[in-house]
């Protein structure tokens, strides 16, 4: 097929879109957490976006993307993006350029490991950091993302994921589920410590990543068209229906409507709808949302307040638990009357559908727990994992970056 | 009456905080302060080039309370605002003065019904 221009200028805008999202995850979480750290999560998001391209430029797509050895990794030919061609397509994306594709999915490749930085918040070795995202790509997102994206066997299983809920989402959810346990609660772990030292750059970063997420869901239909639009759409009522479930609840518990919860809501119902989201109609991803904020605002209460494990950003809960939700979702509403090339789930007459999903879902989670619990036991024996008790106390900004966010 | 200002390590705050509260102190005013002394200074970075600042951040705060409470206060300060068990350069000094009068405006009760 050739090159289509609609096509490709929706593609490189798209690409734009999901790029913002990194620096806006950083805005999101630095407002969240206190000042003294909030340079740190800052520098680990935006330093990620520069390592994790490179990663992904040099040895990432070939790995995922390439012909497959048996279903279970790439073949090395696209290593450094050789042969992968910009006057030509790949199979992957018939109309637009091969390097196009390419480099779209390395916005994904970047944000996925480092959506864990919320997780190991406030305590982790700056240099720890830099080793574990370059290990959790190699070792679980770029093998998970090839089983399921890269036509390996979970694709050919029948696993279906629009645009990242098993692969990305449910990897990185339980991974920081992992993360946190292994690292254990920060320093004096309570309401004390959770001071969300400026919420307007928290709200700045989840306005950036609701409007970067039309790129990430909408643009992962690889073309501009009906795919693309009936994607935003859905995307965008998930979300505004999970912020409203937020309002709604942060209002009954705490008699008082919050900025925190409502922007935590709309993020939640954004990485639910994800693996879903180009396969059901809109009307499903109404009640989709409703079932998104009320599950990730519960699961927080049962893993943070009951079960006390400190994930700092409650990433398990919002990125994890809802991405296993959509994923599942698909194998109840999603239509073929919305996607022709997509599943059809339990409700249009398809009950197997949900069961591989199921599968989908138990790998990705397994590999990302198990893969985060290696990785991090692994630094822990050679390099260590934490700051040292009295680095915390001052923050990590001055002790890991000699930098301040903030001067009187 | 007395007034103790005390300037210390910013990151010793919440400890301090909370063991001064369970002394019984009655309240407490904080600030976020800089300044310098003898020879400290802040070894910090800009764009990768180290740079040395003279004013150091930290923090003030200000409790006043009966005269007969000075000796406690003075012990858990000096006790939780240090480095270690033999303190370091910049650990902070205490300031100890005498308080004329204190009037509570919602209450109008004084002196030392009004800080309690």
């Amino acid at each position: 097929m050739p090159i289509d221009s609609g096509d490709t200028s929706w593609m490189l805008i798209c690409t734009g879109l999901v790029m913002l999202m990194t620096p806006a995850l950083g805005f999101f979480e630095a407002g969240l957490i206190r000042s003294k750290n909030s340079l740190s999560i800052i520098m680990q998001t935006f330093s990620g976006l520069a390592i994790l391209s490179v990663l992904w430029f040099v040895i990432g797509f070939t790995l995922v993307y390439a012909p497959s050895y048996g279903g279970i990794i790439g073949r090395l030919d696209w290593a450094f993006f050789n042969e992968v061609p910009f006057k030509t397509s790949l199979g992957y994306a018939p109309t637009i350029p091969g390097v196009t594709f390419g480099t779209y999915q390395m916005m994904f490749a970047v944000i996925t490991p480092l959506l864990i930085t919320g997780a190991f918040a406030e305590r982790l070795k700056w240099s720890s950091f830099l080793i574990f995202i370059i290990a959790w790509s190699l070792i679980v997102y770029y093998p998970l993302a090839h089983w399921v994206w890269g036509k390996g066997w979970l694709a050919k299983l029948g696993v279906f994921d629009f645009a990242g809920g098993i692969v990305i989402h449910t990897s990185a959810g339980m991974g920081s589920l992992a993360a946190a346990l292994v690292l254990g609660r920060r320093r004096d772990f309570g309401p004390d410590i959770m001071v969300p030292h400026n919420i307007p750059l928290a709200v700045l970063g989840a306005a950036l990543l609701w409007i970067g997420w039309f790129g990430f869901n909408a643009g992962s239909a690889l073309a501009s068209g009906s795919l693309a639009a009936n994607t935003l759409l859905v995307s965008h009522i998930a979300s505004a229906t999970s912020a409203c479930v937020w309002i709604l609840l942060s209002w009954k518990r705490s008699k008082k409507a919050s900025t925190t919860a409502v922007i935590n809501g709309a993020v939640a119902g954004l990485a639910g709808v994800t693996p879903a989201a180009g396969y059901i109609t809109a009307q499903s991803s109404f009640f989709l949302g409703i079932v998104l904020g009320l599950v990730s605002y519960y699961a927080i209460l049962l893993l943070k307040e009951h079960w006390k494990i400190d994930d700092a950003l409650d990433v398990s809960s919002v990125h994890g638990i809802t991405g296993i939700v959509g994923s599942l979702a698909i194998g109840l509403v999603a239509t073929t009357f919305v996607n022709p090339n997509g599943p059809t789930g339990l409700f249009y007459g398809n009950p197997m559908q949900l069961a591989i999903q199921a599968v989908g879902i138990a790998v990705a989670a397994i590999l990302g727990f198990v893969g985060t619990i290696v990785i991090m036991k692994l630094i822990s024996r050679t390099i260590g994992l934490r700051v040292e008790e009295h680095e915390e106390d001052i923050g990590l900004d001055i002790t890991q970056h000699a930098e301040r966010a903030y001067v009187e | 009456m007395k007034m103790v200002q005390a300037i210390i390590r910013a990151e010793r705050m919440p400890d301090l905080k909370a063991h001064l509260r369970s002394i019984g102190v009655g309240g407490m005013t904080v600030y976020s302060v800089s300044g310098w002394s003898k020879k400290r200074e802040l070894h910090l970075q800009w764009r990768g080039q180290p740079v040395s600042y003279d004013l150091v951040p930290k923090t003030k705060f200000e409790i006043v309370i009966p005269d007969e409470q000075l000796d406690s206060v003075i012990r858990t300060i000096t006790q939780h605002a240090r480095t270690g068990s033999s303190g370091d350069h910049g650990d902070g000094i205490i300031f100890v003065s005498t308080i004329e009068h204190a009037i509570n405006i919602a209450t109008l009760e004084k002196d030392e019904k009004g800080i309690i």
